[in-house]
């Protein structure tokens, strides 16, 4: 019973660290759904921003650069 | 032949209901961007916040009941597996944000919604790219979501490992195949940027379709604890 209070709580915990990076990524789907469903402007600045991100994971791509979350790491002990 | 209704009706309620419910936090967010027009401080504003998420509780609930429908047209026969429905109406939330990124493949963003001044609009140098724009906006969107995922499952390993060693080795096989489309996009962009073709759109609608892919089977591996 213990175990599991235990592991529970780490289950919280741990959807709590990724609160934040969820609250990023619902504000970007939102944008995109406004973007691609909406007849309104799309502003210098958005594109602006859009084409950088993507740009930016291109760069990184052809400099051979992969995120350490992107690797496969060896297993757990 | 006996059909089992009872379980398809219940999947597609879920379904619809499911997807709805999550698109109700979506809807929630624009009190956040746009204070103005949405708020609960005066009636004209609670109205437009109920409207929007009535509005996004339909959009995307009815798109889950479309994926459902698509993956289970029919009630199954009243013999054999009765996990594949329930199953089936569990992941649609997974292949729900696979169709919205498919949009990027039919391109809803016009010329004339681009502003001038921005990277993708009419310039002295270039004519204004909608598709790039869609197709973009798509990428960033599914290669957010991968991030996201890939780095919940790191930051959570110990944990993720201890509950099904099958996480993190499903997540494995698909870091392998998102960083080759990763990289297969990054050098379509290239070539499309310096020689704007349909044959370089159609490249880079077909690495987005496999990134989308990839984010769909991550999202199952996180969701199913690697059993699918």
């Amino acid at each position: 019973m213990t175990a599991q209070v235990i592991a529970l709580m780490a289950a919280i915990q741990s959807l709590m660290a990724v609160a934040p990076d969820a609250i990023a990524f619902s504000y970007k789907a939102k944008g995109w759904i406004d973007d691609m469903f909406s007849l309104g402007l799309i502003t210098a600045d958005v594109q602006n921003e859009l084409h950088a991100r993507v740009t930016e994971i291109c760069r990184a791509a052809l400099n051979g650069e992969t995120p350490k979350h992107w690797q496969v790491e060896p297993d757990p002990a | 032949m006996k059909l089992k209704w009872d379980k398809w009706l219940y999947g597609l309620g879920s379904a619809f209901i499911g997807g709805g419910a999550g698109a109700v936090v979506s809807g929630l967010t624009n009190m956040g961007i746009a204070p103005d027009t949405f708020n609960l401080n005066t009636t004209a504003g609670a109205t437009k916040v109920l409207i929007a998420v009535a509005v996004n509780f339909l959009l995307v609930g009815g798109f889950s009941m479309f994926f459902f429908l698509k993956q289970s047209p029919l009630p199954p026969e009243a013999t054999g597996n009765t996990e594949t429905i329930t199953k089936d109406a569990s992941r649609l939330s997974l292949w729900l944000l696979c169709g919205f990124l498919s949009v990027g493949f039919i391109g809803c963003v016009t010329p004339d919604r681009l502003e001038t001044g921005g990277a993708y609009a009419a310039s002295a140098t270039q004519s204004a790219q909608p598709e790039l724009y869609a197709i973009d906006a798509s990428f960033d969107m599914a290669y957010s979501a991968l991030d996201a995922t890939f780095k919940y499952e790191r930051d959570n390993r110990k944990l993720l490992w201890q509950l099904s060693p099958r996480i993190k080795k499903g997540l494995d096989k698909i870091r392998k195949e998102a960083g080759t489309v990763r990289d297969d996009y990054a050098l379509a962009r290239t070539v499309y940027l310096e020689n704007p073709t349909p044959a370089g759109l159609d490249e880079l609608r077909m690495q987005l379709g496999k990134l989308t892919n990839a984010n769909a089977a991550a999202l199952a591996v996180i969701e199913t604890k690697g059993l699918q």
